[in-house]
């Protein structure tokens, strides 16, 4: 009767313990790519989906005037080996600090829970992907739960570039 | 009378006064001498109110209504260039032409205005070594009045 009740016990604790929580439930990235193999010198593109799954509303800051991801979004991409991928002129002015940097008005948008906010971005653009190889890429955010400013991390897209 | 001013409550303003922060960071805080040195600068209304602020329309001009210190590697004032006058003091430099536009930029809680300042294009940066810079704002009386400074940023120019 004892163990019976202990047993009990345990399993309702399981139960709350694997209870969905959407208020701890962070904010989440839906990141995809528009091909998984690209032969070198062919554009590469991101779309990417920024929900917010949490129970409360969460703060961006949203480029005005040339809305662009690579301004609100940092894109990283690397070879099976852990090497970045070398940035173009134009990434290089964007990313030269590991945080994104343009010119421009950027406004505080609030995203209530259950909103999204799409953006995206071309790679090759960014990133010199001149060198045949596979390659992950993810992207990273920056955003204010009411607490502080945290960092929100996609899944991991993978791409293949021939010669 | 006495009474009247001893009710004055007379204080410095503090940072949390200020409507605006203005943040500042160099895009490679080491340089090699005749390069390009750029600074990033972020401004944001950090108050709980929406203002309009008087901006540059092109933000890779910015800068026109901010005040750049620089501080050589000998701990003197880095002089402005004459394109630097003519962007930053204007005032002292009525013979300079300016083309471009103003406008105000209207800015509600958590707005920023972020600009890029090339800080070799209005100084003339030739002395090996580390430089100082820091930059500043003089807000219109509606905002306060106050003299809003960022941070310092260190930037070393190398061989």
């Amino acid at each position: 009767m004892k163990n019976a009740f202990q047993s009990l016990i345990l399993i309702v604790l399981f139960m709350l313990a694997a209870a969905p929580s959407s208020a701890g439930q962070p904010p989440t990235i839906d990141l995809r790519i528009n091909k998984i193999t690209v032969t070198r010198g062919e554009k590469l593109y991101l779309s990417i989906r920024l929900i917010n799954g949490s129970s409360h509303a969460i703060k961006l800051k949203e480029g005005e005037d040339s809305h662009k991801g690579e301004a609100e979004y940092l894109v990283d991409i690397r070879d099976l080996e852990g090497h970045q991928a070398p940035l173009t002129e134009y990434g290089e002015g964007i990313y030269k600090n590991g945080e994104p940097f343009t010119p421009g008005t950027f406004r505080a948008t609030v995203l209530q829970p259950g909103q999204s906010v799409s953006d995206g971005v071309g790679v090759d653009k960014i990133y010199d992907l001149s060198q045949p190889g596979t390659y992950a890429i993810w992207v990273s955010r920056k955003f204010d739960d009411g607490s502080g400013l945290r960092f929100i991390q996609s899944n991991k897209v993978t791409v293949t570039v021939t010669p | 009378m006495l009474g009247a001013l001893c009710a004055l409550e007379i204080r410095n303003a503090t940072a949390s006064d200020y409507p605006i922060s203005i943040t500042i960071q160099a895009s490679d805080t080491t340089v090699v001498a005749g390069n390009t040195v750029n600074l990033r600068l972020a401004l944001t209304n950090i108050s709980s109110t929406t203002f309009s602020l008087p901006n540059a329309i092109d933000p890779a001009d910015g800068g026109f209504y901010y005040k750049i210190e620089m501080i050589g590697p000998d701990g003197k004032a880095v002089e402005l260039n004459d394109y630097g006058q003519c962007l930053y003091e204007s005032l002292k430099r009525p013979d300079c032409f300016r083309s471009g536009s103003r406008f105000a930029k209207t800015l509600s809680p958590g707005d920023e205005i972020r600009e890029n300042i090339v800080l070799s294009d209005v100084f003339t940066i030739s002395k090996l070594g580390e430089y100082i810079v820091q930059v500043s704002r003089d807000l219109p009386k509606d905002l306060g009045g106050f003299h809003v400074t960022s941070n310092m940023v260190r930037i070393n120019v190398v061989k």
